[in-house]
């Protein structure tokens, strides 16, 4: 079970602990942050199934439970089936089209290493525009929120399938 | 990691090529012949570093970044890249200025000079993106000199510092009791907000590192002498 190393003025045990903070501590910057997400549901320049891989890497390498247990609705729609999450955690594997293995290669230059190597800024200037890099990586700013939520341990732990909340008005979370 | 090309490393010699060529612009000829003699210019090819007179920065009509897009004169490297995504790049810098409202700018303003010295990102670009002031940057930065001995900075400040540091290095090597450490200087409250917008911070510089985008701005004075490693 998660524990939140900073104290919260009420903390129920339910999903989304981080909420409790935004809304006790910092509810500008939440809103802030929430707002963000409505312009980058709007962009299509790159495919649902390919930002849900790379959505995934990045819940993964963060270690977040609740952006882990998160499915994008859209990325089934486009393809993506359960069994495909571990994939991406796999750079050998043979499920993933070249192009998303770059995407995920980005995806975790931009959150371990971000000094890109000429070979892989070769192979994505082959596989993407750069509008798609660009929105990939605008993508990354909102989801790599999750490594502060995860320091302070109030990611939650729950192993429930979260889905879309409409509220929000965008397809991105 | 990539070793980084020499103009990037070279940087610290921009103060002086700027006082150079603060007294050249008035002296065509003489600035002519210094863009085609000048070492540290003719190790720019792309003319990142170069100073245009008729543009009035530098790195006008540059590029460094590696995507493929437009070079536009009159346009910085920075909205070239932003304008590929016009409507992230307005929440972007809405997020931004909601960072910059939450934060103490005691603690914010070091804290993301010192990233961008981590990651190796043009200080103009704390200017120009992350809004801070440029004196600001010109300040924290000469703070942050002697970083980690730093004596201009408060023991708040410098716990924050450090605190940056580490989660941009390898955020795993943050432990329980380097939280409490923090919580000693800053209530729960302002903790969060300032790990919230550090995260907001750090994600922007990377976005920046990833896409090697140059500052249109020169760096400010004290940004281009030496700087803790």
């Amino acid at each position: 079970v998660t524990t939140a190393k900073i104290p919260l003025p009420d903390a129920p045990d339910s999903p989304g602990i981080s909420g409790v903070a935004y809304a006790a501590y910092a509810p500008a910057l939440g809103g802030a942050l929430l707002a963000y997400k409505v312009p980058l549901g709007t962009m299509r320049s790159v495919d649902h199934l390919t930002k849900e891989l790379v959505r995934l890497r990045n819940a993964h390498v963060a270690g977040c439970q609740i952006c882990s247990n998160f499915r994008n609705p859209k990325a089934f729609e486009a393809g993506f089936d359960e069994s495909l999450a571990a994939e991406v955690d796999d750079p050998t594997s043979e499920r993933l089209t070249p192009a998303q293995h770059a995407a995920v290669r980005l995806t975790e230059a931009f959150l371990l290493c971000p000094f890109l190597d000429d070979d892989l800024k070769a192979e994505l200037a082959e596989r993407f525009t750069p509008e798609q890099l660009v929105e990939i990586v605008l993508s990354l700013i909102s989801w790599g929120a999750n490594k502060s939520t995860v320091l302070l341990g109030i990611d939650y732990d729950g192993d429930e399938r979260l889905q879309l909340d409409p509220r929000f008005g965008t397809d991105f979370l | 990691v990539t070793s980084l090309p020499p103009w990037r490393r070279a940087a610290p010699a921009r103060a002086e090529i700027a006082g150079e060529i603060d007294l050249l612009v008035t002296a065509p000829v003489a600035f002519v012949q210094h863009l085609n003699e000048c070492l540290y210019c003719t190790s720019d090819p792309r003319g990142v570093n170069r100073y245009d007179p008729l543009a009035g920065g530098y790195g006008q009509g540059a590029r460094m970044t590696w995507l493929a897009i437009g070079n536009e004169l009159g346009t910085s490297e920075l909205d070239a890249v932003l304008s590929l995504q016009p409507d992230g790049a307005e929440a972007l810098r809405g997020l931004l200025a909601a960072t910059r409202a939450s934060i103490d700018a005691d603690l914010l303003e070091p804290v993301a000079v010192r990233v961008a010295q981590v990651l190796d990102v043009p200080a103009g670009l704390l200017v120009e993106l992350v809004g801070l002031a440029p004196e600001a940057v010109d300040a924290r930065t000469d703070e942050l000199r002697s970083w980690p001995d730093a004596p201009a900075l408060s023991e708040r400040q410098r716990l924050a510092v450090a605190h940056a540091e580490q989660f941009v290095i390898d955020v795993e090597g943050i432990g329980d009791a380097d939280i409490d450490q923090l919580l000693q200087v800053l209530p729960a409250d302002e903790l969060f907000r300032f790990q919230v917008g550090l995260g907001v911070v750090e994600r922007t510089l990377r976005f920046c590192r990833v896409f090697e985008i140059a500052a249109h701005q020169p760096a400010p004075a004290g940004a281009t002498q030496e700087v803790a490693p």
